[in-house]
C-alpha cells in the first residue's frame, strides 16, 4: 500500500507552512493548497491519507469542501481546523462525517494523533470500499 | 299651431340655442356651429365648417369617438352619452374642456346629418361643489383630526368648548366652564408650565401665540390624557382679550413615541454589542492566525532539538518563520490601535512623489505579489501637508488591496497618477491609484469604507476605514470612483503646505 499524504487546505501562508514542517517532521508526506478550488483540481483518485481543511478561508469554505468530497465520493477523512470551534459549525461538521477538530493554535501532540487516527480510518475505508467492490 | 311657431326655421333655432350645437355630416365633417359652440370652442362660423369633428376631440379620445360615431351610424338614434363618458374636447388656444356630449340622428331625404349637442361637464360639478356648505366641511374636518375648539375669555373668567373638550374634561352638558374648573382636571404637574406658556402669551409685546402640551385627569373615570393645545390670545386697545384655539389629544402620538425610544434605545445597545463582539472576533482572528503559526514553528523547533534530528534549513526556516508572524501580529494590533486612539498629529512638508516611491517600495519588498506600475506623477507638484507615515500607510494599504484584487488578471497594472484640483477654490494635490482587476459594483461601492466590511474572507474590513480616518486627519478626503469600468479607482486629496 502506498504512503499516506497529509493534505492541508488553508488560505492563510504562515499556517500551511508551519504545519508542513511540523508534520514533516514527524515523518509524514504533505502537500498543501491555498484554497478548496486548487485542491479540488490537484485532486487524483489515488490521492491517500487525510485532509486537514480550515474552516474559514476564501471562496469556497471548509464546510463546503467538506460537502463537495462527500458528494464526489472522495473517501479522504476531514480534520478540521478552526479559529474557535463554535458549537452549531461542530456539529455540522462532525455529522458531515468529519474525523475532528483543531483549534489553532494547534498542539503538536494532538495534531499528530488525530492525523494518525485519519490514516487508520482511511485505510479501514479504502477496504471497506474494496470489499464493496 | 301658432303661426310663428310654424315661421320659426330650423337656423333660427338653433342660432337661439344657448347650448353649444353642432350640425355635421355622417362623415363627421362640420357643416354649421351655433354662436354658442363658436365662442365655447373660440372658432368663427367659417372656422368650423368643414373642420373633422375629430380635430376638435382631445387625441388620447379621438378613438373612443371614432368608436362612438361607428356605433351610432350602424344604429343612428338619439343618445347620449354623458354619464361617464365625457369627452374632452380642445378649443382653439389648446385648452382641454370637459363636455358631455349628446348625439341626434336628422335625416332629410337621403342626407343623414348629426345633430351634436355639447355643454361644459365642469358647471355642473362646479355647482354641486357650491352646495356643500363650508361650515360642513369645517365640522367634518375638525372631526377627522380629533380637534377640540376653546373660546377663553379672560375679563369674564370662563371658557366656552365644544363637545369635544367637554368629552375629554369629563363634563358633558355644561357649554361653558369656569377657569378654576377648568384647571382643576389639568394634572398638578403640568399646571404652572401651561399657565407660564399662557402668561407670556398674553403679554402684549409678544405675538400672541399660545402653544403647550399637558396632561388632563378626567373626573369620572380618572383616564389620564395628554393633550397638546394651541391657539392665540386677542388683544382689544393693547389689553389681551381672549385666547381661542384648538386642542387635540395626543396621548398614543406620545405612547408610540415612547414606545418607539424605547425600541430605539433597545437597538441601538444591540448594534453597540454587535460592532464590540465584531471588534473583538476581528481582532482575535487577525492575532490568532499568527499565533498559530508560532506556536506551530515553535514546537517544530522545540521537537528538533530534543531528538537532534532536523536539517538546520528547516530549523532556520520554522525560525524565521516564527520572527515574521509575531511582526505580523505586531503590526495588525498597531493598526488597530491606530485607530482607536488617535494621537496628536504631526504634519510635515512632503513630496508626494518620495511618499508614493516609498510605498511602492514597502509593497515590493513585501513580495506581495506581482503586479506592473504605472506612473504620471506630476513634475513640480508643489509640496503637501501631511504626516508621511500615516499616508503612505494608506497608500501601501491601497496598493495591497489593489494587487489583491488583481490575483487572478494576467497582467495586473497598477496606474498611480498624481494631479492638482480645485476643491472649494482651494487648490488640492489629488492621487489616484487604480487598478484592472474586476472592481466592483455600487452596493460594495457603498459600503465599503464601513469598519468590519470586508470582501476578503480572511480580512477583518478595518483598512479602507482606516485609510479614510488617516486621511481625513491630513485634511484630505478618500473616495472610491464607482463607475470605473474596469478596476477600483481610489482617489484621495491633501492639502498643499504653506
Amino acid at each position: 500500500m502506498q504512503e499516506p499524504t497529509v493534505f492541508i487546505v488553508d488560505d492563510d501562508a504562515a499556517v500551511r507552512d508551519s504545519l508542513t514542517l511540523m508534520i514533516e517532521q514527524a515523518g509524514m508526506h504533505v502537500q498543501s493548497f491555498e484554497n478548496a478550488k486548487t485542491f479540488l483540481n490537484a485532486y487524483q483518485p489515488n490521492f491517500f491519507g487525510c485532509v486537514i481543511i480550515d474552516v474559514k478561508m476564501p471562496g469556497m469554505d471548509g464546510l463546503q469542501l467538506q460537502e463537495e468530497l462527500a458528494w464526489r465520493k472522495i473517501l479522504l477523512p476531514v480534520i478540521f481546523l478552526t479559529g474557535h470551534g463554535d458549537i452549531p459549525m461542530s456539529v455540522r461538521a462532525i455529522k458531515g462525517g468529519a474525523i475532528d477538530f483543531l483549534t489553532k493554535p494547534v498542539i503538536r501532540e494532538k495534531l499528530l494523533i488525530c492525523v494518525r487516527a485519519a490514516f487508520t480510518e482511511a485505510k479501514k475505508r479504502l477496504s471497506d470500499a474494496d470489499l464493496v467492490k | 299651431m301658432n303661426s310663428a311657431v310654424k315661421n320659426l326655421n330650423f337656423r333660427t333655432v338653433f342660432d337661439a340655442a344657448a347650448d353649444a350645437m353642432l350640425l355635421t355630416e355622417n362623415t363627421g365633417h362640420i357643416v354649421l356651429a351655433n354662436p354658442t359652440a363658436q365662442q365655447l370652442l373660440g372658432y368663427s362660423a367659417d372656422e368650423m365648417k368643414g373642420l373633422a369633428i375629430e380635430m376638435l376631440i382631445a387625441p388620447r379620445y379621438r378613438k373612443q369617438y371614432r368608436y362612438y360615431q361607428r356605433l351610432f351610424l350602424n344604429r343612428p338614434v338619439k343618445r347620449s352619452l354623458s354619464v361617464g363618458n365625457e369627452l374632452i374636447a380642445l378649443n382653439r388656444d389648446g385648452k382641454e374642456i370637459l363636455l358631455d356630449i349628446s348625439l341626434s340622428p336628422i335625416k332629410t331625404g337621403q342626407q343623414l346629418f348629426i345633430l351634436i349637442l355639447f355643454t361644459i361637464a365642469n358647471r355642473r360639478l362646479d355647482t354641486e361643489d357650491a352646495l356643500r356648505s363650508s361650515e360642513e366641511r369645517l365640522r367634518l374636518a375638525k372631526q377627522a383630526a380629533g380637534l377640540g375648539i376653546f373660546d377663553y375669555d379672560f375679563k369674564r373668567n370662563i371658557i366656552y368648548w365644544d363637545r369635544q373638550m367637554r368629552k375629554l374634561w369629563g363634563k358633558h352638558s355644561e357649554k361653558t366652564v369656569s377657569y378654576e374648573e377648568f384647571v382643576a382636571a389639568i394634572h398638578p404637574e403640568d399646571r404652572e408650565a401651561r399657565q407660564a406658556a399662557i402668561d407670556k402669551a398674553m403679554d402684549p409685546n409678544s405675538n400672541g401665540e399660545f402653544k403647550a402640551q399637558y396632561r388632563i385627569i378626567n373626573p369620572i373615570n380618572g383616564v389620564e390624557r395628554w393633550i397638546s393645545a394651541r391657539g392665540r390670545v386677542y388683544f382689544e386697545a393693547g389689553y389681551p382679550h381672549r385666547l381661542i384655539g384648538v386642542t387635540r389629544d395626543v396621548t398614543e402620538q406620545r405612547n408610540i413615541q415612547k414606545k418607539l425610544q424605547v425600541h430605539r434605545n433597545e437597538t441601538e445597545n444591540i448594534l453597540k454589542q454587535q460592532v464590540a463582539a465584531r471588534t473583538a472576533s476581528a481582532i482575535a482572528h487577525e492575532l490568532n492566525q499568527p499565533l498559530a503559526a508560532i506556536s506551530a514553528y515553535s514546537e517544530v523547533v522545540l521537537h528538533a532539538l530534543q531528538n537532534d534530528s532536523f536539517s538546520a534549513d528547516n530549523l532556520k526556516r520554522a525560525l524565521e518563520g516564527c520572527v515574521a508572524q509575531a511582526q505580523r501580529a505586531g503590526r495588525s494590533l498597531h493598526e488597530l490601535l491606530a485607530f482607536l486612539q488617535k494621537g496628536e498629529l504631526m504634519t510635515e512638508r512632503s513630496n508626494l512623489t518620495d511618499v508614493i516611491h516609498g510605498a511602492l517600495s514597502i509593497v515590493y519588498n513585501d513580495g506581495y505579489g506581482r503586479f506592473h506600475p504605472i506612473l504620471h506623477l506630476q513634475q513640480n507638484l508643489p509640496a503637501v501637508q501631511c504626516n508621511r507615515t500615516q499616508i503612505q500607510k494608506v497608500l501601501v494599504n491601497l496598493f495591497r488591496n489593489a494587487i489583491e484584487a488583481m490575483r487572478n488578471i494576467d497582467f495586473p497594472i497598477l496606474t498611480i497618477t498624481t494631479t492638482v484640483q480645485t476643491v472649494n477654490d482651494k487648490d488640492v494635490a489629488v492621487v489616484i491609484v487604480q487598478d484592472n482587476g474586476p472592481g466592483f459594483d455600487q452596493v460594495v461601492a457603498k459600503r465599503i469604507f464601513e469598519p468590519f466590511f470586508t470582501t476578503k474572507p480572511s480580512g477583518i474590513g478595518m483598512g479602507l476605514s482606516i485609510s479614510r480616518a488617516l486621511i481625513e486627519d491630513n485634511g484630505g478626503q478618500l473616495w472610491v470612483d464607482s463607475d470605473a469600468k474596469t478596476g477600483a479607482k481610489f482617489h484621495f486629496t491633501l492639502p498643499f503646505g504653506p
